[in-house]
């Protein structure tokens, strides 16, 4: 049972992760290598909320949401933008973003060495477990990521559809010269995008600390789940990067679990290749993932 | 005041230049603008809407100085109809008409009175319709907003001759019933020129004439102007 617990937890908290990624994918065509070290922001506000602030660790939502979101408008408005306006190509965008990654991490290590020296608490391969709540006998991590998730499905539904600012979004993302001939302010939209994607994975960094261990390197374990899971769903589907985190969630911690029951508990080191399958096998047999079965779904509807 | 006054414009994409020293004006009529391929015609409309890089001159729309305004801002004063991809192929046509009208409703009698046709496929997708009916789309698309302002940039562009006619009937009709600018960037010379009040002649990125359509259609070196004889000028 705490098995199935376990890979509920992490399945929803790698849709909300996805579905950020693939926002900005979408809308910028830039793959986002640093969309991990948002939700390691997002852990460590928990932390400092929980241990430094003595609060309950779901308050620091609001300003990991903040933070996170704020941080990625950071990336998109000073060094991708520019970069977009310089270069057509791909490649130095790409390079841009794992730069900004490894540029988090040094931020991550000098909070949680701050944290440790000012405050004595510990700041590495913490786990904030013990502050979560029960309702109905349930971790409340369990019901708060999957109603998250819930809420993330329907809110992005009526913000896409039902919104002025959904139309210009999709606008934007289908013909952004198009778009500006019908006085959208493109940049805006995109700017509103990331910091939503940032703030997405601030919030889920949030879900992370209070369930699996924080460290300020696990963005770097964590980003072939996410890029597994955004591209399994198509890549450019909101709604298919969701499933996608979760075959991969489920599929990451019960596999796991089951290879170690067989075979013993030194396979569980080896539980990254099974993102990195999923990737492979993907793009060589089923380029477009998910995203046709979703369009169908979508189009039903 | 002239809607649109152009003085001494020089522009292109990047280092690539394409016109050359450009005057341009348009009044409220239908000004026609062509040209050989590659002669600068739609480049002009681009720079007037801020997507082409303008090196020096100045453009004015109705006496207000527009060079280097981002695209956005200048669209809520003029209507530009691009050659392809105009309109937005992955939502409906209602929300293609409720993005151009933005931040105002569409005036729904002022578009079906032009395009009755829309009224009963508001709802589908606008990648189903017909490229005639696409093109019918964005033009209806420029005039939700009423705009004093509108740029078409060749909107007979792989159509049918039945479906050419169709959409430069129906710019007359516009302009007719709107008294409006506007101005027509057209391969279909001589069916251009004949709704136009007013007309240009570009080549090698150089004006090359304007004047009335007719003076230019009685012209004996019409066709060879057409054929791209006159670039030598400007090599």
């Amino acid at each position: 049972m705490i098995i199935l617990v376990d890979a509920a937890i992490y399945a929803t908290i790698l849709s909300i992760l996805c579905v950020g990624l693939t926002l900005t994918y979408k809308i910028t065509n830039v793959p986002n290598f640093a969309h991990t070290s948002f939700a390691i922001l997002g852990m460590y506000m928990a932390l400092i909320v929980t241990k430094i602030f003595d609060a309950n660790p779901y308050l620091a939502i609001p300003m990991a949401f903040v933070v996170s979101g704020a941080t990625s408008l950071f990336l998109y408005y000073f060094v991708l933008r520019i970069l977009q306006k310089r270069t057509k190509s791909f490649l130095p965008l790409i390079v841009a973003t794992l730069s900004f990654d490894i540029f988090m991490i040094g931020i991550l290590n000098i909070l949680a060495d701050t944290i440790t020296s000012e405050f004595q608490v510990i700041s590495r391969d913490f786990t904030l477990r013990s502050h979560d709540i029960l309702i109905f006998d349930m971790p409340a991590i369990l019901i708060l990521s999957l109603a998250a998730t819930a809420c993330l499905v329907l809110g992005l539904y009526y913000m896409l559809y039902k919104t002025k600012f959904g139309i210009k979004m999709r606008c934007s993302i289908e013909n952004t010269s198009l778009a500006q001939i019908y006085c959208i302010n493109t940049q805006r939209v995109f700017c509103v995008s990331w910091f939503l994607s940032g703030g997405l994975g601030g919030t889920a960094g949030v879900f992370l600390a209070v369930w699996f261990q924080g460290d300020p390197g696990l963005s770097v374990l964590l980003l072939p789940s996410v890029f597994a899971g955004s591209i399994v769903g198509g890549f450019t589907s909101i709604y298919g990067s969701i499933v996608g985190g979760l075959v991969i969630g489920f599929s990451e911690i019960l596999v796991t679990d089951l290879l170690a029951r067989n075979f013993g508990y030194w396979i569980v080191s080896y539980r990254p290749i099974i993102p990195f399958l999923f990737i492979i096998t993907t793009l060589l047999l089923w380029p477009r993932g998910l995203s046709e079965i979703i369009k169908k779904v979508q189009e039903r509807i | 005041m002239m809607p649109i006054s152009i003085d001494s414009l020089c522009c292109g994409y990047g280092k690539h230049q394409i016109l050359y020293d450009v005057s341009f004006e348009a009044g409220q009529q239908i000004t026609v603008i062509v040209g050989s391929n590659g002669s600068g015609k739609s480049t002009l409309l681009k720079a007037i809407c801020g997507l082409a890089d303008v090196y020096s001159g100045e453009i004015s729309l109705y006496d207000k100085r527009i060079t280097g305004l981002p695209t956005y801002k200048i669209m809520s004063m003029v209507s530009y109809m691009p050659q392809t991809n105009n309109v937005f192929g992955d939502i409906t046509i209602r929300d293609n008409l409720l993005v151009a009208s933005m931040p105002d409703k569409p005036d729904w009698n002022h578009i079906f009175e032009f395009f009755p046709m829309l009224q009963d496929r508001l709802h589908q997708k606008a990648k189903d319709l017909s490229g005639g009916q696409r093109q019918l789309l964005a033009m209806a698309m420029c005039i939700s907003k009423k705009p004093n302002i509108i740029l078409f940039d060749e909107p007979t562009a792989s159509l049918s001759p039945a479906a050419s006619n169709m959409v430069l009937e129906k710019i007359k009709e516009i302009q007719t019933a709107l008294h409006n600018c506007i101005v027509l960037v057209e391969q279909n010379v001589k069916d251009a020129l004949a709704i136009g009040d007013r007309c240009y002649l570009f080549a090698g990125g150089k004006k090359m004439f304007s004047g009335k359509p007719d003076v230019l259609l009685a012209d004996k070196d019409f066709d060879s102007k057409f054929l791209g004889l006159a670039d030598d000028n400007t090599s």
